[in-house]
């Protein structure tokens, strides 16, 4: 079977570099937030469907709905992880704002207690830390296999096999 | 008299308990103790941008995720409920999929894009329905696509006669 770390590779270096594109967009245009956050979701998108894309289309093969959901779990947990060093490298560099700082802004009008807020941003410092590296790994993983397998279905390449056309 | 078989984990069941799984995720912020809040939060954050503002909130406290996205992964369950109800509608289903998809995507990106410049104003409802719509082909075509190793045998639900 073809080495599938290349297409992963790929696939988690378009999701870390537009996602962080989207955070510093984010992090500059004020109210454009929402420009950005979609870049993010885009970046997941790309990254993940593009690995399958770049496998099927370089070994021209139709592959099946796991082996899909598997290099879209690849690329979105490999994207995770250099998305957490971009992110880490562009707060330590003064162009993203500090992630406790967002949270208590955005707990604010929330009608939390100062003790609920104190708490809750402790846990968002903890989340920046290695706990928050596993956290985005996962999610990362479920998204990226559940947009992975549709791409395998999407980007079908020449004739395929009786089981994969029966349903 | 008829009685359920013992369950079976079919594709359609795994992928129904994945996204309703998903769902929940994002939907909890609210009702949960903040920490287990917090820790939903930094889940979503990498794939949405979580604006208070343009988030579905409960007491004054916003879900996991926007309002598209919300209803994507929303649609994303309803697609793969209503997998086993299209029926007749399944071969032009599979034979229009790509362009369904598309259409889908199209809507809610005009929708987006419309709506940060001044020719349309989007909304929490035009949002959500435009992203649903995407998520309920989406979720269609994650049902179809994980079914289809097990063909013609890849049931969403089996009953035996006892």
């Amino acid at each position: 079977m073809p080495s599938k770390l290349t297409s992963i590779l790929i696939g988690a270096l378009i999701y870390a570099v537009v996602g962080a594109i989207g955070a510093i967009i984010s992090a500059a245009s004020g109210g454009m937030q929402f420009v950005g956050g979609a870049l993010g979701c885009i970046a997941l998108i790309a990254g993940t469907a593009g690995a399958v894309w770049h496998y099927t289309s370089t070994y021209r093969l139709t592959i099946p709905a796991g082996q899909g959901a598997a290099l879209g779990a690849g690329a979105g947990a490999v994207g995770a992880l250099i998305s957490w060093v971009l992110t880490w490298i562009l707060t330590s560099a003064g162009i993203m704002a500090d992630p406790v700082e967002q949270a208590r802004r955005q707990m604010e009008g929330q009608g939390l207690t100062e003790e609920q807020m104190e708490m809750a941003l402790r846990w968002t410092e903890t989340f920046t830390g290695p706990l928050g590296i596993v956290v985005g790994l996962a999610i990362g993983a479920i998204l990226g296999a559940i947009i992975g397998a549709i791409a395998a279905l999407i980007f079908k390449k020449g004739e395929a096999g009786p089981d994969l056309e029966a349903y | 008299m008829r009685a359920l078989a013992p369950f079976r984990l079919t594709p359609w069941a795994v992928v129904t308990t994945g996204c309703a799984v998903v769902l929940a995720l994002a939907v909890l912020p609210p009702f949960v103790a903040p920490p287990v809040r917090a820790a939903l939060a930094h889940g979503f954050h990498l794939v949405c941008h979580q604006l208070p503002d343009r988030s579905f909130a409960v007491g004054g406290v916003p879900l996991a995720l926007c309002h598209r996205c919300t209803g994507v992964v929303a649609g994303l369950l309803g697609g793969a409920l209503l997998v086993p109800l299209v029926g007749r509608l399944r071969s032009a289903l599979v034979r229009y999929e790509r362009p369904l998809l598309v259409a889908a995507l199209a809507l809610a990106a005009a929708d987006w894009l419309l709506g940060a410049g001044v020719v349309w104003t989007n909304t929490p409802a035009s949002r959500f329905l435009t992203g649903a719509l995407v998520g309920l082909v989406a979720g269609y075509l994650l049902t179809r696509s994980a079914a289809a190793p097990e063909a013609a045998s890849a049931q969403p639900a089996r009953v035996a006669a006892s």
